[in-house]
């Protein structure tokens, strides 16, 4: 093998190396609304995130409808009147982790980033502990959603049933993507 | 109002009780998610046949991911709980029918209270 193909190959495997993304399909986003009238907590366990440990980007698409809440009348109004599915299907996240290392066994990180829900971006610092194991990365965290800051109208009637503060837990567990 | 509620098929959580909407192979799915025409689709009770590719769980949810075996996109079928004894007799490969009610997209296709048929 002459120098110049070696080095060719050895160019195209490190930037292919560099590139490698990480899939989680089913990623669990919970939200907790605590009043003293009525707890709302409802679970989406199809979240779909990649995350780039080269380039520490991390991306996050949540479809609304997806949701699963104890009630059905729940699921109703947060579709249907606050959320309004049907014109805003899905909240994303796209972000960086802040001085991540690709290699470290556990570690706690800020990520700075864009939430964006019902069309409306506001920016975000979120706080994640990051595992890393062979071949995957868990990244758990959480955020504090406030639904003033995304236009979502509650009926003065339900006022006292919906916080005003929407606690958001998540969990990711990533695999390599053979995309 | 009643008629609001059978159409949305939002009232129910037992998906066996509900009608099925459309019947339609994995392919023909992914094919109208590729031309984003699910829409009217969303919340309807939909029966998809396709090739089992992998099976999932965790903290007690299971999810069949459901491919026409071509397509990198899959069809996640997020499984009622009434559902869980009947995955041990499913093996990677079979040709499945599932029923369950179409929530959208991302980079796949998502149902959701999946029933095995």
């Amino acid at each position: 093998m002459n120098k110049t193909l070696f080095l060719f190959l050895f160019i195209c495997m490190k930037s292919f190396s560099q590139n490698v993304e990480y899939i989680e399909r089913q990623g669990e986003v919970t939200f907790f609304s605590y009043t003293s009238v009525e707890n709302i907590q409802a679970k989406n366990a199809q979240t779909l995130s990649l995350l780039n440990p080269n380039t520490q980007e991390i991306a996050v698409q949540i479809l609304m409808r997806a949701f699963v809440f104890q009630k059905s009348l729940m699921h109703e109004h947060f579709n249907e009147s606050y959320i309004e599915s049907d014109l805003y299907p899905k909240a994303t996240f796209e972000g960086k982790i802040e001085d991540f290392n690709a290699n470290a066994s556990l570690q706690t990180k800020l990520i700075k980033g864009t939430f964006t829900l019902r069309n409306i971006s506001k920016p975000v610092e979120i706080k994640a502990t990051i595992s890393k194991t062979d071949n995957s990365y868990t990244v758990k965290g959480g955020l504090d959603v406030f639904i003033d800051d995304y236009s979502i109208k509650v009926p003065a009637l339900l006022s006292p049933n919906i916080s005003k503060k929407i606690e958001v837990t998540f969990n990711f567990k990533y695999a390599p993507y053979d995309n | 109002m009643v008629i609001y509620m059978a159409t949305r098929n939002l009232h129910s959580s037992n998906t066996e009780k509900l009608t099925t909407y459309k019947h339609m192979s994995t392919e023909k799915l992914i094919k109208k998610y590729d031309n984003a025409a699910l829409d009217h689709l969303i919340e309807k009770a939909i029966e998809v046949k396709g090739t089992l590719k992998e099976v999932h769980s965790k903290n007690n949810i299971y999810t069949l991911y459901i491919s026409d075996g071509s397509n990198k996109t899959y069809i996640l079928c997020e499984m009622q709980k009434d559902q869980i004894h009947k995955i041990p007799h499913l093996k990677i490969g079979d040709k499945i029918l599932v029923k369950g009610i179409l929530k959208g997209h991302l980079l796949d296709i998502i149902l959701l209270n999946c029933i095995i048929i």
